[in-house]
């Protein structure tokens, strides 16, 4: 797609950041003119802004290092997947850490005023009429962490280069607000701020269909599936007379099924029970060995992630 | 070893996960579904921890 015409094209310079209208079927093209530069990035449903990219749950379906081929998804209860990762010519990026802030050079640098990717981002949204409180935390493009053995995250250098670039095609309507990361004093960008490259292209026809199918489910709640689906208006926090709890599924009774175990299946289960754990709870040890047999069986994602494939 | 019964307590929703299996065909039955996981599991190798 070298050769073809982009529809919009700016250069980011340091300290600025830049919200743009992406309609789904366009590709933004984030490209590296120098080199070396970290860039954060968040997205928005462009028609409604409560759905938004979610670290969290794109970083449980994806790991840490979110690249070619991979999704960014949206917070739950909505839970969609907003852009795709087409390219990456890199492919090193963080979901761990969240965006610079001005505290954090403050803090540990001393700076009355600092270049910080969460200020650009609300200067760069403020744009489209949202707050400082909306900036959620970012997609950390050309950024190198580590998760150390102890489990800290730890930034690296980066090696980026001029060219490199990452391809994100809108699955829907989005306004995409990519930012260069204004950490000058910090190895995230090897001690130095550089400019950026903001292309959209239209996506070919071929591109789309390359885009992998994620499940359509009725969990994927939007306002109108909402008990509550106003945004709230007023700052403060008072409890609503009226309000009566609606939690799903409640109450849960437990009723007792009873296993009745011969000599061998009670050894069988004795060597089974992790007993560390349950101590002399047969029943919960009976519960974990059932489970996890359900989960070794039936279950195609990892413990606690999100099933993103529509194949059985 | 002698046999033993166990009073397996369940909600409705983990009810209704084994049910499906059943309902599926990997068991006639809700407590031959919970033998056949005694059967089918496989002991932890010696010295990984019981939490994983
Ligand atoms: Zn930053």
């Amino acid at each position: 797609m070298s050769e073809r015409q982009p529809v919009f094209e700016w250069i980011m310079q340091p300290g600025t950041g830049k919200a743009l209208e992406l309609r789904k079927g366009q590709i933004l093209r984030i490209e590296q003119v120098l080199g070396a530069q970290c860039v954060d990035f968040n997205c928005f449903n462009l028609h409604d802004y409560k759905e938004f990219m979610h670290c969290g749950r794109t970083r449980t379906v994806h790991g840490f290092n979110p690249s070619k081929g991979t999704f960014l998804w949206s917070a739950p209860p909505r839970e969609r997947a907003m852009m795709y990762i087409a390219e990456d010519t890199y492919g090193r990026n963080d979901v761990l850490f969240p965006r610079c802030s001005a505290y954090l050079y403050e803090s540990a640098y001393g700076y009355h005023t600092h270049t910080n990717c969460h200020d650009i981002q609300s200067e760069a949204q403020r744009e489209y009429g949202l707050t400082p409180d909306d900036v959620h935390d970012s997609f950390n493009m050309f950024m190198c962490t580590e998760v150390t053995l102890e489990g800290s995250a730890t930034i690296t250098r980066q090696q980026s280069r001029k060219g490199d670039h990452i391809d994100l095609i809108a699955l829907m309507d989005v306004l995409a607000v990519p930012n260069v990361c204004g950490a000058d004093v910090m190895r995230t960008s090897n001690f130095g701020l550089k400019p950026i490259r903001l292309q959209i292209f239209e996506a070919t026809d071929e591109e789309m269909a390359a885009v992998p199918a994620t499940p359509t489910l009725r969990s994927q709640r939007t306002p109108k599936d909402f008990v509550n689906s106003q945004i709230k208006a007023t700052r403060e926090l008072v409890a609503d007379e009226s309000y009566v709890p609606q939690f799903a599924n409640t109450p849960l009774p437990e009723t007792p099924l009873e296993i009745e175990l011969d000599a061998e299946e009670t050894a069988r289960f004795e060597a089974l029970a992790r007993r560390s754990i349950y101590g002399d709870d047969d029943d919960s040890a009976l519960r974990d060995i059932v489970f996890s047999w359900w989960e070794n069986r039936y279950l195609s994602s990892a413990s606690g992630a999100p099933r993103i494939s529509t194949a059985e | 070893m002698a046999g033993k019964t166990i009073k397996l307590w369940l909600n409705h929703q983990q009810h209704e996960l084994l049910e499906r299996a059943v309902a599926d065909g990997a068991a006639p039955s809700l407590e031959a579904l919970v033998k056949r996981a005694i059967a089918e599991s496989q002991p932890l190798p010696a010295g990984q921890p019981e939490v994983k």
